[in-house]
């Protein structure tokens, strides 16, 4: 698999892609965590969303707040990176090169994932990275204190980035699942859209308490580092089931799908 | 023992039989050529062999393995599918670079293929800002890759200009004559002509022809060309011919009449009785295309039909 995951990483290293993928992702973070920052206490909350206090925001693992609040946002932006890099294989027609070069399509599949795990690593690293430089100023600015911020400042980070990473990787494997139902980017993103915005939304509407269950709420929660509607523990357990059984149908379709792009 | 072996190799999408009960053999070695009309299954024959689609039923070997484990014999093999498929904001070399990982293959040999299809110059240009004929080398040099012992290129020449064109028919000579066996797909029959040792012609599916060029154009036979004085008896000559037993198609003025030359004195007279002057009467050996034509029923696009078929035809009575 290790041919694969070279390959793999050859192609994301594509500049649009690195700068379009990390790029995006960094600065949407950026930008919604000015958002609640700036908003804080202010804002007029959705149903299930919960308010951000400025008491929350200066806690030690305030500078996360932001990410973690409006995860799902980032987490479409990850969906749709997966998708656009397993579609874009059937869009050239590459597919039918890399399956003829190798024949082993669960080993082709391991190694795409495997490199855009990676990719989604490092993006979350970036985004970490940009969070921890960027946020003491726009907190300033704000007029939140960071007082405590720097409280166990390394071991705020290595969780917050390792939440933001776990839930990235859960959401792009969901990306991963759409693209090769899909095997189109524009669907693909539109089907992610569409059920993080419109069905599980309508579902936490009508279902209040087992909306928590959905893929999108405990992606949230586990991002959030646990809520209070669910466990850290479980939502890990929960969202494990939902990417296990997304590689598995994944897996599945493409090994036994005709390539006939 | 032949290289690639099938045995009723049969492949259906839905209720439409791509391949149907197959059985060709094909030698080690040589430049064989792939025909038949566009439908006829020749790309889904090209990808039941590479493992990218499965067979509904039969078998088939690749290397003296089954095409169910296609992994057994991938690496032996490059191939140029339809049309080349490259990442297009990616350079030539990159591309390459990509598909030499997954085969394990070093950074040297990527310069080895860019130098043979003689890109090697504008490696480092996106593969989007190439032209056709440049995208086409490229997907030769992919193919080339793995440095092959069995290359299938589905419509190499495409795109490319008569210099290109002539290019990839000696370096397909030459992969020829180096032992490896080349298999080209291709609708133009006279770069398979100039090209090809051996031909497998396929229609709906089946298999009309498999051997030596050579024994197919000999097979068809010579053929008479007869040019009547008036080009409106062109019709009315071939019916007349029909009825005297021969096979005769009427093409723009002329009309091709299936028949040695030693019958061209039959022809004329069988003309003259008929009450229709001849202009002019050629004896001709068949070429691949009207050998092609006549053997997959297809038009040759100036009014090339079989008198004798489409008078039956029309009677419902199927074909002469």
């Amino acid at each position: 698999m290790t041919r694969a995951i070279r390959s793999e990483l050859a192609r994301l290293r594509n500049r649009n892609f690195i700068l379009g993928g990390i790029g995006l992702m960094a600065a949407l973070a950026l930008m919604l965590t000015t958002i609640i920052f700036v908003t804080a206490g202010e804002r007029v909350m959705g149903p299930g969303e919960q308010a951000v206090t400025v008491e929350t925001l200066e806690a030690a693992d305030g500078m996360f707040v932001g990410v973690q609040s409006s995860f799902s946002m980032l987490g479409i932006v990850v969906l749709a990176l997966w998708a656009v890099a397993v579609t874009s294989d059937y869009a050239h027609g590459l597919i039918r090169l890399l399956v003829q070069a190798e024949p082993g399509r669960l080993r082709l599949l391991g190694g795409k994932i495997v490199a855009l795990a990676g990719f989604t690593c490092m993006a979350s690293l970036v985004t970490t990275v940009l969070l921890l430089v960027v946020m003491p100023g726009i907190a300033a600015l704000a007029g939140v204190s960071t007082g405590a911020w720097t409280d166990d400042l390394l071991h705020t980070v290595a969780v917050g980035y390792l939440n933001l990473t776990l839930a990235a990787l859960l959401w792009g494997i969901a990306g991963l699942l759409v693209g090769m139902v899909t095997r189109s980017a524009g669907i693909a993103i539109a089907v992610g859209i569409g059920y993080l915005l419109v069905f599980e939304g309508l579902l936490g509407m009508l279902l209040d308490s087992a909306s928590r269950w959905l893929p999108g709420s405990s992606f949230s929660t586990i991002a959030a580092g646990g809520t209070a509607d669910m466990t850290y523990g479980t939502a890990l357990l929960v969202a494990a089931a939902y990417a296990c059984a997304a590689i598995a149908v994944a897996a599945l379709l493409f090994w036994r799908r005709d390539i006939t792009a | 023992m032949p290289l690639i072996r099938t045995n009723k190799l049969t492949r259906r999408f839905g209720h439409v039989v791509a391949v149907r009960d197959l059985d060709l053999e094909i030698a080690r070695g040589g430049v064989v050529g792939l025909v038949g009309p566009n439908g006829s299954g020749k790309s889904t024959l090209i990808r039941l062999l590479l493992g990218l689609i499965r067979p509904t039923s039969g078998s088939a070997m690749v290397f003296d393995a089954p095409i169910s484990h296609p992994r057994a014999y991938a690496a032996r093999i490059g191939a140029l599918i339809e049309s080349p498929a490259f990442l297009p904001s990616l350079s030539a070399r990159a591309n390459l670079r990509s598909l030499a990982r997954l085969r394990g293959i070093s950074n040297a040999r990527v310069n080895d293929v860019l130098e043979t299809v003689g890109l090697l110059e504008r490696s480092t240009e996106p593969a989007k800002h190439f032209s056709l004929g440049m995208k086409q080398r490229l997907g030769i040099a992919a193919a080339l890759l793995p440095d092959p012992e069995l290359l299938v290129l589905d419509e190499p020449t495409n795109g490319l200009d008569p210099a290109g064109m002539v290019e990839i028919r000696t370096l397909l000579r030459r992969l020829g004559d180096e032992g490896r066996t080349v298999i080209v797909s291709s609708h133009l029959l006279s770069e398979i002509e100039a090209a090809c040792d051996t031909l497998a012609v396929v229609r709906y599916g089946e298999l009309l022809f498999s051997g030596p060029l050579a024994d197919l154009v000999a097979q068809a036979g010579e053929c008479v060309e007869a040019v009547p004085e008036h080009q409106q008896d062109a019709g009315r000559l071939a019916e007349s011919l029909v009825t005297r037993g021969w096979k005769a198609t009427v093409r723009g003025e002329n009309v091709h009449v299936a028949a040695p030359a030693s019958e061209a004195a039959d022809v004329n007279r069988a003309a003259a009785q008929a009450g229709i002057t001849l202009r002019a009467l050629r004896p001709q050996e068949a070429s691949l295309e009207e050998v092609f034509l006549r053997m997959t029923g297809e038009s040759s696009g100036d009014n090339g039909r079989p008198v004798g078929a489409a008078e039956k035809d029309d009677e419902g009575g199927g074909a002469s």
